[in-house]
């Protein structure tokens, strides 16, 4: 624990919180460009853009699947037997992209995407969006419809992109996107005992990489406003909460996401929002700091105990020893007691700096 | 050459600054850096690890305490390093961590107290808030500039009672989570040692923060933790944990007296009755049509919900039999209800919901949205009618209704006026009068609300405007959540009673200025006897309006307008009386024939009428202002400051009025006149700039605001003068009256070639006057 610093000597004190002072006015002159609201955008537009290459190499990927599977007429079983290898291995390379696209792409930008109006309707198109029969304000429907080369529809307003299509496709996980195999085949494909159908992953990758390059050029076109930013953090840290319950009920049981996110642990995905949401923070957190320092400080603050919290969570599940019922839940209150201040202390921000806080976009 | 002993110390204390700030940021960083500490102290004793000596909570505070300001600090750190030493470490780490929440919140009073409101800042931003926290009212009173605002009592006030209810709040946070820990069979000793534990220490308020939230001391010792044993889900358990939660709840500081407990069940059955008609006006087909409607239709909800939550222990002590049997399922009533608005169900199923909940408030709680008794604190129950009545007058526009939306928007704005404006001019006059604009002409670049509707403006502008009000409401209610201090009462006062008066008495001495002598001492007394009569009649409208007519501030600017109009046709003759010597002549031939009479016993009725009538409305018209804002400020708190004020102001018109009167006896006649003359007029044009005000905010005229041109209140208050083309064009017209009628006078006695009539004086002047 650190402990605290009694005044030893005002002479080393006084040099080093000058300088401690001079080093941060500098570092906000020097960085002025980098800082501020155009470094949410630069990370944006960054982030997009490696998605937007991602997305390209599974519409590569697909069309080479679906070339090798067309070759053996439609018949997975002789396509694995024939050509199992190459196939096995375009799968993974498929799953490394939907990482790319989703996991280390979107996730690390859907805290600003889902949070401010112009972008929001990405987010329930690839993201958010459920299934019409569960639609609320709060969980809005999916517009997508998707159809495969020769027309039949394949998903029709019945959730969003990445977890209702691309992931259950890509692992499996949902019987009407894969083929089964049959013995003989999936002897050869190392046990494995379904492939994605090819029709599905070739439309949901054109699918994809559209939208992302509708996103791409979205968010060169945006230009983020400090109502727009701090509104993000309002709507969009709850969210967090939703993630440390996935996280527990992972533990307790991993089928109880229903297979929607197997493919990576959900501390990457707590990781990555919380890593938009620090990163918006900081850009905003000059302004706030002129009208109110300690709350801006605790601001900072809270937000790096959450990321920290994190990988303290990841720490705990790599020990090797099981982490205990009280554990678990001890960690995912705590988490929520984190994020649950957040929102009370933003909402001083929006009234102290006079701000007109958005409406949640997707209402807007 | 020697450096001068200035730049040493100027030095000394830049660098002293800096490294106390420093000092401070180091204290609240370390007391953070501990409440982190203490969270993976208590994951660590629940993954049955082992806690050295050095790191536990106990230790952790007592290397806290050197670095607080506040004895009271001390004190609550001195009682939790007392108890430590017979507590397990799960015991430790829970009451360490409700007890540093006290140690934040005394260090934040203490330099609140002292006016340290960055220090104080810095605390606040250390205390640990609930889900749902309002903590906005708060930052607003510390980030005032002035520091003597910050210092105020009634800051500490607000920021005491703030924490209280925070931490009552995440006490009952901790309960649920305790208890459903011990239900779902999660529990274990460590957890219920940790969690009974901070709950015990987090509702054990320091003394001295109950007593800055004037709150009386708990009376009622706090119960021991509860007796559990395993296996903890059993029900012997469960209900041995209900009681006790039941026995620390009786022991909560009661924030609510029974005045308030009654304004918030009033304004719960309200919100509830509100909900359907804000969704039914802004939801169709499964579509949100006017987003305002819908998030108002939202918000009533969870105000409901959190009105539920804060009568609760309320409730369970007072209506203990409704409670038990029905809070339930109103608790579930409430959810259903927000459901159904997040759903975007038809409007029929949100009024069916919104009825059950009406129905067990009204019919098992017994509880009514109609007020009772004497008149409360009605402030939270006038936002919410201005705020619904500006929402439905933005539904009207965005319908082309736009009478409708304009007289919707005059209720909105009365209400305001009325009970909320008046108050906040005390406090932040910038506010009030920033947020009455923007009911009206708005200012700048931000047209107000009669300016967009006047012009039909596209319904973003309206929507925008109507957003612009509705923020400012919000920040004028905050702000009266501070009590205003008695001498400000008093000031205030003093200030609007002395401003009406002195327009009075100027007037009046106008127009008994000609009317020296024993033989004009009848129309003298006629006027007096009017303006005595007027001042009579004001203290009776003052008397109604407390008593049998408490909606009569609803009309107050109707009225005024029409009182108003009355005493400018008034000062519009005596300005004539004044400027034309034909007038003069006339008139004072008729005061003549009238004072004559006056001796002999005879005049017509509607010549001492009149008299009686020019003392009266020109007295009547500032006393019925004055009758307005005077009930209000009584509802600030005791009479006694604005009776203060009004007998300092009343001595202070009286010796004006007498020397204005003794002055202007000395004055020559002729010089007298022109006195006087000037004075009327430029009384006269703030008269008619004022009216014109007036019948542009009761709707009776339309608003054009000039937009480049920006005038600062006072040109408003002393001079008649606002920023609309109405407002500068139509004062001056009166102007062009009179000099227009004066030139007509000349242009017809040359005509006639009559001789120039004489200026008669009164026969004793004729002496007393220099050449």
């Amino acid at each position: 624990m650190k402990k605290f610093r009694g005044i030893t000597t005002l002479r080393f004190r006084a040099a080093a919180a000058l300088a401690l002072t001079l080093l941060q006015a500098s570092s906000f002159s020097v960085h002025a460009e980098t800082t501020g609201l155009a470094a949410i955008k630069s990370y944006l537009v960054g982030k997009v853009t490696t998605m937007h290459k991602a997305s390209h190499d599974f519409v590569t990927n697909a069309a080479a699947y679906e070339k090798i599977v067309k070759a053996s007429g439609g018949d997975y079983n002789q396509a694995v037997l024939k050509d199992g290898d190459e196939l096995l291995g375009l799968i993974t390379k498929m799953q490394g992209d939907y990482r790319a696209i989703h996991n280390t792409g979107y996730e690390t930008i859907e805290g600003i995407v889902a949070g401010v109006k112009p972008l929001v309707d990405f987010d329930t198109y690839l993201d958010a969006g459920v299934p019409k029969s569960e639609a609320s304000t709060d969980s809005p429907a999916s517009p997508l419809v998707l159809k495969s080369a020769d027309g039949k529809t394949i998903v029709d307003h019945n959730g969003n992109l990445f977890h209702y299509v691309m992931e259950p496709a890509l692992w499996g996980t949902r019987a009407v996107y894969v083929r089964p195999l049959s013995p003989e085949a999936s002897a050869k494909a190392k046990g494995i005992k379904v492939v994605p159908r090819a029709d599905v992953l070739a439309a949901a990758s054109l699918e994809c990489a559209r939208k992302i390059d509708e996103l791409l050029a979205a968010s060169q076109r945006w230009q983020p406003t400090l109502d727009e930013c701090v509104g993000a953090l309002v709507w969009m840290t709850p969210t967090l909460n939703g993630y440390f319950e996935d996280w527990k009920d992972s533990r307790y049981n991993p089928n109880a996401a229903l297979g929607r996110y197997v493919a990576e642990s959900r501390v990457v995905d707590m990781r990555g929002i919380m890593f938009s949401l620090q990163l918006s923070y900081k850009a905003i957190m000059p302004e706030i700091a002129k009208k109110d320092a300690a709350l801006a400080r605790k601001l900072e603050q809270d937000y790096a105990s959450i990321l920290s919290f994190i990988d303290k969570v990841e720490a705990r599940e790599k020990r090797g020893n099981k982490l205990t019922v009280q554990e678990i839940e001890e960690m995912a209150y705590q988490a929520k007691a984190m994020t649950d201040q957040l929102v009370p202390r933003l909402k001083q921000v929006v009234a102290i700096l006079s701000l007109k806080l958005p409406p949640k976009p997707i209402l807007a | 050459m020697r450096t001068p002993f200035y730049r040493h110390f100027g030095a000394f204390l830049a660098i002293l600054a800096v490294t106390l700030g420093s000092a401070m940021a180091d204290l609240t960083d370390d007391f953070t850096a501990l409440q982190l500490r203490m969270n993976d102290t208590l994951l660590d004793v629940y993954a049955g690890e082992k806690i050295p000596p050095e790191n536990t909570p106990a230790q952790g505070l007592k290397t806290l305490r050197g670095g607080l300001a506040s004895d009271a600090a001390k004190a609550v750190i001195d009682r939790a390093s007392a108890q430590a030493e017979r507590q397990n470490v799960a015991r430790q780490t829970g009451a360490a961590r409700g007890a540093m929440q006290h140690v934040a919140a005394l260090e934040m009073l203490r330099a609140q107290a002292v006016g340290q409101a960055a220090e104080a800042r810095a605390w606040r931003a250390c205390i640990a808030l609930p889900k749902y926290a309002n903590a906005v009212d708060g930052a607003m009173l510390l980030q005032q500039a002035d520091i003597q605002h910050v210092k105020q009592p009634g800051v500490s006030r607000v920021l005491a009672r703030e924490y209280i209810s925070w931490q009552v709040m995440r006490a009952r946070q901790l309960f649920d989570f305790l208890e459903q820990g011990v239900a779902n069979g999660e529990a274990t000793d460590a957890f219920v040692d940790a969690y009974s534990a901070e709950i015990l220490s987090l509702t054990a308020f320091p003394a001295e923060i109950l007593k800055t939230a004037d709150l009386p001391a708990t009376t009622q010792a706090l119960p021991d933790h509860p007796a559990l044993s395993a296996p903890f889900e059993s029900e012997a358990n469960q209900s041995a944990l209900a009681q006790w939660r039941q026995n620390v709840e009786a022991t909560l500081p009661n924030l609510l007296d029974p005045t308030d407990v009654t304004r918030l069940e009033r304004l719960l059955v309200r919100f509830v009755k509100l909900v359907p008609r804000e969704y039914r006006n802004g939801v169709h087909d499964g579509h949100i049509t006017i987003m305002l409607e819908y998030r108002e239709a939202k918000q009533f909800t969870e105000q409901s919900q959190a009105l539920t939550n804060e009568l609760a222990p309320v409730w369970r002590r007072d209506r203990t039999e409704a409670f038990t049997a029905h809070h339930q399922s109103l608790h579930e009533g409430l959810e259903a209800l927000a459901m159904r608005i997040r759903r975007l169900a038809p409007p029929e199923a949100v009024e069916e919901s919104a009825k059950k909940v009406q129905s067990l408030l009204e019919d098992e709680f017994q509880l009514s949205a109609r007020r009772a008794g004497a008149k409360g604190d009605v402030i939270e129950e006038t936002a919410i009618e201005v705020r619904t009545a500006l929402i439905d007058s933005l539904a009207a526009a965005k319908a082309d209704q736009w009478e409708e939306a304009e007289s919707l928007r005059l209720d909105a704005y009365t209400s305001f006026d009325s009970e909320i404006e008046v108050r906040v001019l005390p406090r932040n006059s910038e506010l009030g009068r920033r947020t009455e604009r923007s009911f009206l002409d708005g200012t700048g670049h931000e047209p107000g609300i009669k300016a967009l509707l006047d012009r039909h403006a596209p319904i973003e502008e309206l929507t925008a405007g109507y957003e612009r009000t509705l923020a400012a409401l919000d920040e004028s209610v905050g702000l009266l959540k501070v009590a205003v201090s008695p001498a400000t009462i008093t000031f205030t006062t003093f200030s609007i009673v002395a401003r009406e008066g002195l327009e009075a008495v100027v007037v009046l001495a106008a127009l008994l200025a000609g009317l020296r002598g024993a033989a004009n001492a009848g129309t003298r007394r006629w006027i007096s006897s009017g303006a005595w009569l007027a001042l009579v009649a004001s203290g009776i409208t003052f008397w109604l309006s407390k008593t049998l007519i408490q909606s009569l501030a609803r009309y107050g600017e109707k009225l005024e307008a029409v009182v108003s109009i009355l005493a400018v046709i008034i000062l519009l003759m005596v300005t004539n009386w004044v400027f034309h010597k034909f007038y003069w002549v006339g008139w004072n031939a008729k005061l003549r024939s009238l004072s004559k009479a006056s001796q002999q016993n005879v005049s017509t009725r509607w010549e001492w009428l009149a008299l009686l009538g020019v003392g009266f409305l020109t007295v009547y018209r500032e006393g019925f202002e004055t009758t307005l804002f005077m009930q209000s400020l009584l509802l600030e708190g005791s009479p006694k400051p604005v009776a203060l004020g009004v007998l300092a102001a009343g001595a202070f018109i009286g010796l004006l009025g007498l020397a204005i009167f003794k002055f202007g006896a000395k004055l020559p006649y002729r010089k007298l006149l022109v006195v006087t003359g000037v004075l009327v007029v430029s009384i006269m044009v703030t008269f008619l700039g004022s009216t014109v005000r007036l019948f542009q905010t009761v709707g009776w005229i339309p608003i054009h605001p000039i937009e480049w041109l920006s005038l600062p209140a006072w040109t408003g208050v002393w001079l008649g003068l606002y920023p609309s083309w109405e407002g500068l064009l139509i004062p001056p017209l009166a102007l062009v009256y009179v000099g227009g009628a004066w030139l007509w006078v000349r242009f017809q006695s040359r005509r006639s070639d009559a001789p120039a009539p004489r200026v008669e004086q009164p026969e004793k002047e004729v002496h007393s006057l220099a050449a």
